[in-house]
């Protein structure tokens, strides 16, 4: 009786000797040729990965870029609406002033003019009385 | 020109797209992938799935072979890595009795001449392997059928030698378990 592992190894020297066939070799050559023709390899160049990294990149920090552009033109839209408003109502306030110092000046001018009359007439007035005066003298002596 | 020189011209040619020169690459290696395949899935039609899948993942994986490490080493690791998934999924539960007469007369010296079927020796590696973890499978497969040596089954399955050595231990003694039950 041998041992156990002589039987071990002897069976499994006679499993080794025991090849597997394979009939249809050329067969199941071309079905893998078959399948790698219609499977294109992924080989990428080394330098097309990195141009496409760069690229994808520079896409982000342009979008980016951009979208901080935009925000920050919104905020110079959003001052110059204040401006302009501020602007306006400076304007409306100065136009008032401008209106209100030329009333003042109208009527100054006009208060001049009154006095000029009143200052004529105040001189005819005079020269009537002193010619009042003449006369009642004249009319004593 | 040596075979070795041989072989990295042919691989570098594949590597370029060369499609006659792949073809010569799978002429000469698919039956040493086909007879680690058949050993390990013991199904003739997976492991010809399996043959035709490693194949494809070499033609696409190419560029990543290093032409200093042996190609035979790097197309049994990726051949190694799909049986075993193809292992796990399978999960067999095969149990066949008519097969226990094919291994008693295995372990006899005067029966080693007989052919067996591939049906035949797919159903004995099964009965004898099918309580054995992949792992376990694919370093006994190795080892024992395709004779490699144990730095180059670490090399495959990626393993240390030492784990190497343990799962071979712990398969053999499985198998002797089960031969046990033969009552050989």
């Amino acid at each position: 009786m041998k041992n156990a592992d002589e039987k071990l190894e002897l069976l499994i020297d006679n499993l080794r000797k025991q090849k597997p066939e394979l009939n249809d070799s050329g067969l199941l050559t071309d079905g893998i040729m078959n399948d790698i023709a219609k499977k294109r390899r992924t080989n990428k160049p080394v330098l097309l990965i990195w141009v496409r990294t760069l690229s994808t990149a520079a896409a982000i920090f342009l979008f980016a870029l951009y979208l901080v552009q935009y925000s920050s033109d919104q905020n110079i839209a959003k001052t110059t609406t204040a401006v302009r408003d501020f602007e306006r109502n400076i304007k409306i306030d100065s136009e008032c002033i401008q209106r209100n110092k030329n009333r003042k000046v109208n009527l100054i001018k006009t208060y001049k003019c009154h006095l000029r009359k009143n200052t004529l007439k105040n001189k005819h007035l005079l020269a009537y009385y002193q010619q009042f005066i003449n006369y009642k003298n004249e009319n004593n002596n | 020109m040596d075979k070795s020189t041989l072989d990295k011209l042919i691989i570098v040619r594949s590597v370029r797209n060369d499609e006659n020169a792949f073809r010569k690459i799978v002429e000469e290696y698919q039956y040493m992938v086909y007879s680690l395949s058949f050993r390990l899935l013991c199904n003739e039609e997976e492991a010809k799935d399996a043959v035709q899948e490693t194949f494809i993942k070499v033609w696409l994986r190419l560029h990543t072979y290093d032409v200093n490490q042996k190609f035979s080493t790097w197309l049994y690791a990726v051949s190694t890595n799909l049986c075993i998934d193809k292992l796990k999924k399978l999960k067999s539960t095969y149990q066949n009795t008519a097969i226990d007469e094919k291994i008693l007369n295995l372990c006899t010296t005067e029966n080693s001449d007989q052919k067996l079927l591939n049906s035949e020796l797919g159903d004995i590696i099964q009965t004898l392997t099918n309580e054995l973890s992949p792992k376990q499978k694919t370093v006994f497969t190795l080892s024992y059928f395709e004779e490699l040596e144990t730095n180059e089954i670490s090399r495959i399955t990626g393993l240390t030698p030492e784990k190497v050595k343990s799962n071979l231990y712990l398969a053999r003694q499985a198998i002797q378990k089960k031969l046990e039950k033969y009552q050989i």
